[in-house]
Protein backbone atom coordinates (compact mmCIF):
# COMPACT_ATOMS: atom_id res chain seq x y z
CA UNK A 1 0.00 0.00 0.00
CA UNK A 2 2.74 2.73 0.95
CA UNK A 3 5.06 1.65 -1.69
CA UNK A 4 2.62 2.24 -4.05
CA UNK A 5 1.33 5.51 -2.60
CA UNK A 6 5.23 6.86 -2.46
CA UNK A 7 6.06 5.37 -5.64
CA UNK A 8 2.96 7.18 -7.43
CA UNK A 9 4.47 10.89 -6.18
CA UNK A 10 7.61 11.29 -8.38
CA UNK A 11 8.83 13.96 -5.89
CA UNK A 12 8.85 11.24 -3.03
CA UNK A 13 10.03 8.68 -5.40
CA UNK A 14 13.28 11.06 -6.07
CA UNK A 15 13.59 12.58 -2.18
CA UNK A 16 14.06 8.08 -1.28
CA UNK A 17 16.96 7.88 -4.33
CA UNK A 18 18.78 11.09 -3.09
CA UNK A 19 18.47 9.50 0.52
CA UNK A 20 19.46 6.24 -0.79
CA UNK A 21 22.04 8.02 -2.72
CA UNK A 22 23.73 9.47 0.07
CA UNK A 23 23.53 6.52 2.38
CA UNK A 24 25.25 4.32 -0.22
CA UNK A 25 27.93 6.99 -0.48
CA UNK A 26 28.38 7.23 2.75
CA UNK A 27 29.09 4.10 3.55
CA UNK A 28 32.28 4.49 1.99
CA UNK A 29 33.27 6.56 5.23
CA UNK A 30 34.39 5.23 8.75
CA UNK A 31 32.32 5.20 11.30
CA UNK A 32 32.73 8.83 12.57
CA UNK A 33 33.02 10.25 9.09
CA UNK A 34 30.15 9.60 8.23
CA UNK A 35 28.13 10.32 11.73
CA UNK A 36 29.74 13.75 11.43
CA UNK A 37 28.91 14.02 7.70
CA UNK A 38 25.37 13.63 8.36
CA UNK A 39 25.02 15.64 11.38
CA UNK A 40 26.44 18.32 8.95
CA UNK A 41 23.98 17.48 6.50
CA UNK A 42 21.26 17.40 8.74
CA UNK A 43 21.92 20.72 10.59
CA UNK A 44 22.68 22.37 7.06
CA UNK A 45 20.02 25.19 5.74
CA UNK A 46 16.77 22.91 3.00
CA UNK A 47 19.35 25.28 0.37
CA UNK A 48 22.43 23.86 1.43
CA UNK A 49 20.98 20.29 1.21
CA UNK A 50 19.79 20.17 -2.09
CA UNK A 51 23.09 21.73 -3.38
CA UNK A 52 24.38 19.14 -1.62
CA UNK A 53 22.28 16.19 -3.20
CA UNK A 54 22.49 17.70 -6.50
CA UNK A 55 26.76 17.25 -6.32
CA UNK A 56 26.60 13.94 -5.10
CA UNK A 57 24.53 13.15 -8.27
CA UNK A 58 27.64 14.61 -9.76
CA UNK A 59 30.22 12.25 -8.23
CA UNK A 60 28.38 8.68 -8.64
CA UNK A 61 27.50 9.20 -12.25
CA UNK A 62 29.80 7.45 -14.40
CA UNK A 63 29.97 9.92 -16.85
CA UNK A 64 31.56 12.29 -14.31
CA UNK A 65 35.23 13.05 -15.55
CA UNK A 66 37.28 12.55 -12.28
CA UNK A 67 38.53 16.45 -12.02
CA UNK A 68 34.56 17.48 -12.12
CA UNK A 69 34.10 14.92 -9.46
CA UNK A 70 36.97 16.06 -7.37
CA UNK A 71 35.43 19.65 -7.61
CA UNK A 72 31.80 18.77 -6.73
CA UNK A 73 33.88 16.42 -3.09
CA UNK A 74 35.60 19.64 -2.62
CA UNK A 75 32.38 21.98 -3.12
CA UNK A 76 29.99 19.55 -0.86
CA UNK A 77 32.77 19.38 1.76
CA UNK A 78 32.65 23.34 1.53
CA UNK A 79 29.55 23.50 2.01
CA UNK A 80 29.43 21.51 5.32
CA UNK A 81 32.52 22.36 6.20
CA UNK A 82 34.25 19.64 6.19
CA UNK A 83 37.62 18.92 5.00
CA UNK A 84 37.96 16.01 2.13
CA UNK A 85 41.28 14.23 1.73
CA UNK A 86 42.36 14.70 -1.72
CA UNK A 87 43.44 10.96 -2.60
CA UNK A 88 39.76 9.22 -2.45
CA UNK A 89 37.46 11.69 -1.71
CA UNK A 90 37.40 10.54 1.92
CA UNK A 91 36.73 12.78 5.04
CA UNK A 92 39.56 13.95 7.15
CA UNK A 93 39.45 14.73 10.81
CA UNK A 94 40.11 18.15 10.94
CA UNK A 95 37.33 20.38 10.99
CA UNK A 96 38.89 23.55 11.83
CA UNK A 97 41.87 23.05 9.73
CA UNK A 98 39.55 23.12 6.60
CA UNK A 99 37.90 26.50 7.22
CA UNK A 100 40.50 28.53 6.52
CA UNK A 101 41.05 27.11 3.26
CA UNK A 102 37.55 26.66 2.46
CA UNK A 103 37.35 30.44 2.97
CA UNK A 104 39.93 31.25 1.05
CA UNK A 105 38.58 30.07 -2.06
CA UNK A 106 34.98 31.70 -1.56
CA UNK A 107 34.19 35.05 -0.08
CA UNK A 108 30.74 34.46 0.94
CA UNK A 109 32.08 30.88 2.63
CA UNK A 110 34.76 33.52 4.68
CA UNK A 111 32.03 35.72 5.84
CA UNK A 112 30.22 32.70 7.56
CA UNK A 113 33.48 31.50 8.92
CA UNK A 114 33.85 34.63 10.78
CA UNK A 115 30.50 35.07 11.31
CA UNK A 116 30.41 31.33 13.23
CA UNK A 117 33.90 31.87 14.55
CA UNK A 118 32.33 35.04 16.63
CA UNK A 119 28.78 33.07 17.26
CA UNK A 120 31.02 30.68 18.82
CA UNK A 121 33.27 32.64 21.08
CA UNK A 122 30.11 34.33 22.78
CA UNK A 123 28.66 30.90 23.28
CA UNK A 124 31.30 29.40 24.43
CA UNK A 125 31.11 32.76 27.19
CA UNK A 126 27.59 32.56 27.84
CA UNK A 127 27.29 28.66 28.52
CA UNK A 128 30.37 29.24 31.44
CA UNK A 129 28.92 32.26 32.23
CA UNK A 130 25.39 30.43 33.03
CA UNK A 131 27.16 26.75 34.05
CA UNK A 132 28.53 29.26 36.98
CA UNK A 133 25.45 30.89 37.72
CA UNK A 134 23.70 27.96 37.80
CA UNK A 135 26.39 25.97 39.68
CA UNK A 136 25.98 23.19 37.44
CA UNK A 137 29.04 21.01 36.60
CA UNK A 138 30.05 19.95 33.23
CA UNK A 139 29.52 16.18 33.71
CA UNK A 140 25.86 17.65 34.90
CA UNK A 141 25.04 19.02 32.12
CA UNK A 142 25.92 16.42 29.61
CA UNK A 143 23.96 13.95 31.49
CA UNK A 144 21.06 16.83 31.69
CA UNK A 145 21.09 16.86 27.65
CA UNK A 146 22.44 13.48 26.78
CA UNK A 147 26.19 14.24 25.26
CA UNK A 148 29.57 13.33 26.69
CA UNK A 149 31.24 15.23 29.49
CA UNK A 150 34.20 16.22 27.17
CA UNK A 151 31.57 17.02 24.27
CA UNK A 152 30.68 19.99 26.67
CA UNK A 153 34.31 20.49 27.59
CA UNK A 154 34.47 21.49 23.76
CA UNK A 155 31.86 23.30 23.77
CA UNK A 156 33.41 25.71 26.44
CA UNK A 157 36.68 25.90 24.82
CA UNK A 158 35.61 25.89 21.83
CA UNK A 159 36.82 23.17 19.89
CA UNK A 160 33.56 22.02 18.41
CA UNK A 161 30.32 24.02 16.84
CA UNK A 162 27.42 23.76 18.65
CA UNK A 163 24.86 22.26 16.87
CA UNK A 164 21.37 24.23 16.61
CA UNK A 165 19.97 21.07 18.36
CA UNK A 166 22.53 20.97 21.05
CA UNK A 167 21.96 24.54 21.72
CA UNK A 168 18.12 23.98 22.40
CA UNK A 169 18.48 21.46 24.56
CA UNK A 170 21.26 22.94 26.07
CA UNK A 171 18.64 26.21 26.37
CA UNK A 172 16.34 23.59 27.76
CA UNK A 173 18.47 21.81 30.50
CA UNK A 174 19.43 25.09 32.03
CA UNK A 175 16.31 26.69 31.55
CA UNK A 176 17.19 29.94 29.52
CA UNK A 177 15.70 31.17 26.17
CA UNK A 178 18.18 29.55 23.53
CA UNK A 179 18.83 33.14 22.45
CA UNK A 180 20.76 33.93 25.71
CA UNK A 181 22.56 31.14 24.54
CA UNK A 182 23.03 32.19 20.68
CA UNK A 183 22.32 35.91 20.56
CA UNK A 184 21.85 35.68 16.99
CA UNK A 185 18.38 34.82 16.80
CA UNK A 186 17.75 38.64 18.61
CA UNK A 187 20.17 40.03 15.50
CA UNK A 188 17.58 38.51 13.13
CA UNK A 189 14.67 40.13 15.27
CA UNK A 190 16.98 43.03 15.01
CA UNK A 191 16.80 43.94 11.65
CA UNK A 192 13.00 43.06 11.33
CA UNK A 193 13.00 45.86 13.70
CA UNK A 194 14.77 48.16 11.68
CA UNK A 195 12.67 47.13 8.21
CA UNK A 196 9.74 47.83 10.64
CA UNK A 197 10.66 51.40 11.65
CA UNK A 198 10.81 52.39 7.81
CA UNK A 199 6.97 50.97 7.51
CA UNK A 200 5.08 53.07 5.82
CA UNK A 201 1.55 54.15 7.41
CA UNK A 202 2.99 53.47 10.70
CA UNK A 203 0.64 55.35 13.24
CA UNK A 204 2.86 57.12 15.47
CA UNK A 205 1.99 56.72 19.46
CA UNK A 206 0.61 59.53 22.16
CA UNK A 207 4.70 60.12 22.67
CA UNK A 208 6.03 60.26 19.61
CA UNK A 209 3.01 62.70 18.11
CA UNK A 210 3.61 65.08 20.99
CA UNK A 211 7.42 65.15 20.51
CA UNK A 212 7.43 65.86 16.71
CA UNK A 213 4.10 68.22 16.53
CA UNK A 214 6.09 70.25 19.38
CA UNK A 215 7.73 72.26 16.56
CA UNK A 216 8.89 74.66 19.45
CA UNK A 217 11.74 72.45 20.63
CA UNK A 218 13.71 72.42 17.73
CA UNK A 219 17.13 70.45 18.77
CA UNK A 220 18.84 71.36 15.47
CA UNK A 221 22.62 69.66 14.29
CA UNK A 222 25.11 70.39 16.37
CA UNK A 223 27.68 68.96 13.69
CA UNK A 224 28.64 70.54 10.43
CA UNK A 225 26.38 69.75 7.61
CA UNK A 226 28.30 69.42 4.96
CA UNK A 227 27.87 67.06 1.90
CA UNK A 228 30.70 64.78 1.04
CA UNK A 229 33.11 64.76 -2.15
CA UNK A 230 31.76 61.68 -4.35
CA UNK A 231 35.87 61.13 -5.41
CA UNK A 232 38.97 62.70 -5.78
CA UNK B 1 45.67 71.61 -3.35
CA UNK B 2 46.08 67.97 -2.03
CA UNK B 3 42.90 66.69 -0.08
CA UNK B 4 42.93 66.49 3.89
CA UNK B 5 44.29 62.93 4.80
CA UNK B 6 41.32 62.63 6.52
CA UNK B 7 38.72 63.69 4.00
CA UNK B 8 36.06 61.04 3.46
CA UNK B 9 34.58 60.34 -0.15
CA UNK B 10 30.78 59.30 -0.46
CA UNK B 11 30.58 56.68 -2.74
CA UNK B 12 26.75 55.45 -3.62
CA UNK B 13 26.43 51.93 -2.43
CA UNK B 14 25.17 49.38 -5.07
CA UNK B 15 24.73 45.60 -4.43
CA UNK B 16 27.97 45.03 -6.52
CA UNK B 17 30.10 46.06 -3.47
CA UNK B 18 28.79 43.20 -1.19
CA UNK B 19 31.47 41.40 -2.42
CA UNK B 20 34.15 43.78 -1.29
CA UNK B 21 32.30 44.17 1.65
CA UNK B 22 32.59 40.74 2.92
CA UNK B 23 34.81 41.44 6.59
CA UNK B 24 33.30 44.36 7.03
CA UNK B 25 32.28 44.88 10.68
CA UNK B 26 31.30 47.61 12.98
CA UNK B 27 31.72 44.74 15.86
CA UNK B 28 30.74 42.09 17.96
CA UNK B 29 28.15 43.52 20.58
CA UNK B 30 24.63 42.61 19.34
CA UNK B 31 23.81 46.18 18.32
CA UNK B 32 26.73 45.94 15.80
CA UNK B 33 26.22 42.34 14.44
CA UNK B 34 23.05 43.67 12.65
CA UNK B 35 24.52 46.59 11.18
CA UNK B 36 27.09 44.91 9.55
CA UNK B 37 24.23 41.97 8.98
CA UNK B 38 21.84 44.73 7.25
CA UNK B 39 25.08 46.12 4.64
CA UNK B 40 25.86 42.83 4.17
CA UNK B 41 22.61 40.82 3.28
CA UNK B 42 19.32 41.36 2.11
CA UNK B 43 18.24 43.86 3.78
CA UNK B 44 19.78 46.67 2.78
CA UNK B 45 18.47 45.51 -0.36
CA UNK B 46 14.93 45.75 0.21
CA UNK B 47 15.52 49.32 2.37
CA UNK B 48 16.92 50.34 -1.26
CA UNK B 49 13.59 49.32 -3.12
CA UNK B 50 11.33 51.10 -0.67
CA UNK B 51 13.36 54.83 -1.51
CA UNK B 52 16.60 54.52 1.09
CA UNK B 53 19.99 56.19 -0.17
CA UNK B 54 23.00 54.36 0.99
CA UNK B 55 26.62 55.75 0.91
CA UNK B 56 29.44 54.04 1.73
CA UNK B 57 32.17 56.84 2.75
CA UNK B 58 35.62 55.80 2.16
CA UNK B 59 39.10 57.34 2.53
CA UNK B 60 41.03 58.85 -0.56
CA UNK B 61 43.09 54.81 -0.81
CA UNK B 62 39.13 53.72 -1.06
CA UNK B 63 39.22 52.06 2.33
CA UNK B 64 35.76 51.70 3.58
CA UNK B 65 35.43 53.57 6.56
CA UNK B 66 31.92 53.19 7.32
CA UNK B 67 27.96 53.51 5.64
CA UNK B 68 25.21 55.36 5.97
CA UNK B 69 21.74 55.63 4.82
CA UNK B 70 18.62 57.62 4.13
CA UNK B 71 15.53 57.06 3.81
CA UNK B 72 11.83 58.46 4.18
CA UNK B 73 8.71 57.30 5.53
CA UNK B 74 5.19 58.59 5.71
CA UNK B 75 3.70 58.60 9.53
CA UNK B 76 0.21 58.60 10.83
CA UNK B 77 -0.39 61.34 13.09
CA UNK B 78 -2.68 59.07 15.56
CA UNK B 79 -6.28 58.97 15.48
CA UNK B 80 -8.65 61.52 15.13
CA UNK B 81 -6.29 63.73 13.16
CA UNK B 82 -5.07 60.94 10.73
CA UNK B 83 -2.89 62.69 8.24
CA UNK B 84 0.20 62.02 7.37
CA UNK B 85 3.85 63.23 8.18
CA UNK B 86 6.61 62.53 5.89
CA UNK B 87 9.55 61.47 8.13
CA UNK B 88 13.15 61.82 6.84
CA UNK B 89 14.94 58.67 8.94
CA UNK B 90 18.18 57.18 8.71
CA UNK B 91 17.40 53.08 8.32
CA UNK B 92 21.25 52.62 9.58
CA UNK B 93 24.55 53.67 9.84
CA UNK B 94 27.71 52.15 10.90
CA UNK B 95 31.49 52.71 10.87
CA UNK B 96 33.84 49.21 10.98
CA UNK B 97 35.07 48.80 14.37
CA UNK B 98 38.71 49.82 13.53
CA UNK B 99 37.69 53.33 12.83
CA UNK B 100 35.41 54.03 15.81
CA UNK B 101 37.12 57.44 18.09
CA UNK B 102 39.10 57.83 14.59
CA UNK B 103 40.47 60.10 13.64
CA UNK B 104 41.08 61.40 17.19
CA UNK B 105 41.10 65.11 16.08
CA UNK B 106 37.47 66.16 16.72
CA UNK B 107 37.10 68.34 13.30
CA UNK B 108 37.91 65.79 11.08
CA UNK B 109 36.14 63.17 13.23
CA UNK B 110 35.33 60.10 10.54
CA UNK B 111 31.61 59.69 12.30
CA UNK B 112 30.88 63.37 12.36
CA UNK B 113 31.94 63.60 8.84
CA UNK B 114 29.00 60.85 7.76
CA UNK B 115 26.44 62.42 9.83
CA UNK B 116 27.50 66.04 8.48
CA UNK B 117 26.66 63.95 5.21
CA UNK B 118 23.72 62.38 5.91
CA UNK B 119 22.21 65.68 7.78
CA UNK B 120 23.08 68.14 4.71
CA UNK B 121 21.33 65.28 1.99
CA UNK B 122 18.27 65.56 4.36
CA UNK B 123 18.09 69.59 4.79
CA UNK B 124 18.57 69.18 0.67
CA UNK B 125 15.46 66.82 0.88
CA UNK B 126 13.59 69.58 3.46
CA UNK B 127 14.77 72.07 0.89
CA UNK B 128 13.13 70.75 -2.45
CA UNK B 129 10.00 69.47 -0.40
CA UNK B 130 9.32 73.21 0.94
CA UNK B 131 10.24 74.49 -2.88
CA UNK B 132 7.67 72.05 -4.21
CA UNK B 133 5.13 72.81 -1.54
CA UNK B 134 5.26 69.30 -1.45
CA UNK B 135 5.52 68.71 2.38
CA UNK B 136 9.22 67.56 3.01
CA UNK B 137 10.55 66.08 6.34
CA UNK B 138 10.74 68.51 8.73
CA UNK B 139 12.44 65.91 11.22
CA UNK B 140 15.63 63.66 11.05
CA UNK B 141 14.69 60.50 13.11
CA UNK B 142 16.47 57.20 13.87
CA UNK B 143 16.20 54.46 16.20
CA UNK B 144 19.11 53.15 18.55
CA UNK B 145 19.45 50.34 21.36
CA UNK B 146 18.28 51.04 24.58
CA UNK B 147 21.48 49.78 25.48
CA UNK B 148 24.27 51.51 22.45
CA UNK B 149 25.64 53.48 24.69
CA UNK B 150 28.08 54.98 22.17
CA UNK B 151 25.71 55.28 19.94
CA UNK B 152 23.73 57.37 21.85
CA UNK B 153 26.05 59.42 22.67
CA UNK B 154 27.48 60.19 19.17
CA UNK B 155 23.87 61.05 18.17
CA UNK B 156 23.24 63.45 21.17
CA UNK B 157 26.89 65.44 20.44
CA UNK B 158 25.55 65.60 16.91
CA UNK B 159 22.20 67.23 18.30
CA UNK B 160 19.93 64.31 18.08
CA UNK B 161 17.38 63.71 20.93
CA UNK B 162 15.76 60.97 22.80
CA UNK B 163 12.42 61.03 22.22
CA UNK B 164 11.16 60.75 25.65
CA UNK B 165 8.52 57.56 26.22
CA UNK B 166 9.03 55.65 23.26
CA UNK B 167 10.45 52.38 22.97
CA UNK B 168 10.37 50.31 19.56
CA UNK B 169 10.70 46.92 19.15
CA UNK B 170 13.85 44.96 20.60
CA UNK B 171 14.79 47.46 23.35
CA UNK B 172 14.96 50.49 20.54
CA UNK B 173 14.17 54.27 21.65
CA UNK B 174 13.98 56.83 18.84
CA UNK B 175 15.85 60.02 18.49
CA UNK B 176 15.02 63.28 16.66
CA UNK B 177 16.38 66.36 14.80
CA UNK B 178 15.13 69.38 13.37
CA UNK B 179 15.97 69.89 10.03
CA UNK B 180 13.13 72.06 9.17
CA UNK B 181 13.46 75.58 9.08
C1 LIG C 1 27.82 54.61 16.37
C2 LIG C 1 29.11 54.86 15.63
C3 LIG C 1 28.78 55.16 14.18
C4 LIG C 1 29.79 56.10 16.22
O1 LIG C 1 31.07 56.28 15.64
P1 LIG C 1 32.36 56.46 16.57
O2 LIG C 1 33.52 56.78 15.72
O3 LIG C 1 32.45 55.28 17.45
O4 LIG C 1 31.88 57.72 17.40
P2 LIG C 1 32.78 58.78 18.15
O5 LIG C 1 33.94 58.12 18.79
O6 LIG C 1 33.05 59.94 17.27
O7 LIG C 1 31.73 59.28 19.22
C5 LIG C 1 31.33 58.48 20.28
C6 LIG C 1 31.44 59.28 21.57
O8 LIG C 1 30.92 58.48 22.63
C7 LIG C 1 31.91 58.29 23.61
N1 LIG C 1 31.76 56.95 24.13
C8 LIG C 1 32.44 55.83 23.80
N2 LIG C 1 31.97 54.78 24.47
C9 LIG C 1 30.95 55.23 25.22
C10 LIG C 1 30.08 54.61 26.16
N3 LIG C 1 30.15 53.30 26.40
N4 LIG C 1 29.15 55.39 26.77
C11 LIG C 1 29.06 56.71 26.52
N5 LIG C 1 29.87 57.34 25.64
C12 LIG C 1 30.81 56.60 25.01
C13 LIG C 1 33.22 58.49 22.91
O9 LIG C 1 34.23 58.85 23.80
C14 LIG C 1 32.88 59.59 21.93
O10 LIG C 1 32.86 60.85 22.53
P3 LIG C 1 34.13 61.88 22.37
O11 LIG C 1 34.33 62.09 20.90
O12 LIG C 1 33.65 63.10 23.07
O13 LIG C 1 35.26 61.19 23.02
C15 LIG C 1 30.06 53.69 15.72
O14 LIG C 1 30.49 53.51 17.05
C16 LIG C 1 29.49 52.38 15.21
O15 LIG C 1 29.45 52.12 14.03
N6 LIG C 1 29.06 51.49 16.15
C17 LIG C 1 28.60 50.16 15.82
C18 LIG C 1 27.38 50.18 14.98
C19 LIG C 1 26.27 50.97 15.59
O16 LIG C 1 26.07 50.93 16.77
N7 LIG C 1 25.56 51.71 14.74
C20 LIG C 1 24.45 52.48 15.15
C21 LIG C 1 23.23 51.68 15.01
S1 LIG C 1 21.81 52.69 15.33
Amino acid sequence: MTDTFLLNDPQAVARLDSVACIFEWTRSMSAPDRKRFLGALIECSDDVQQVVVSLLNVVKDPRTMPAERKRALMTIADALFLNPCEEDGRYGQDLAASEPYAAAKNAPLAREVRKMNAQEESFAARLKELMTAKQISQQELSERIGCSQPAISQMLNRMCRPQKRTILRLAEALNVHPRELWPDIDVADMLDAVASFQQDDYTMTAAEASALADTAKKNRPKVRAKSLPTRP
Amino acid sequence: MTPHPYQLYAVPFTEADQARLVGFSCGDALWSRHVSEWLLGSDVLDSMKRGTRVWLFETAEKEVVGFGSLGTSRWNWPPPDGSKATIALIPMLGIAERFHGQPPDPEWRYSRQIMGHLIAETQELARVGREAKAGGPEWLVLMVHRDNARAIQFYEQCGFELIPGVERRNNHVVMKLWIGE
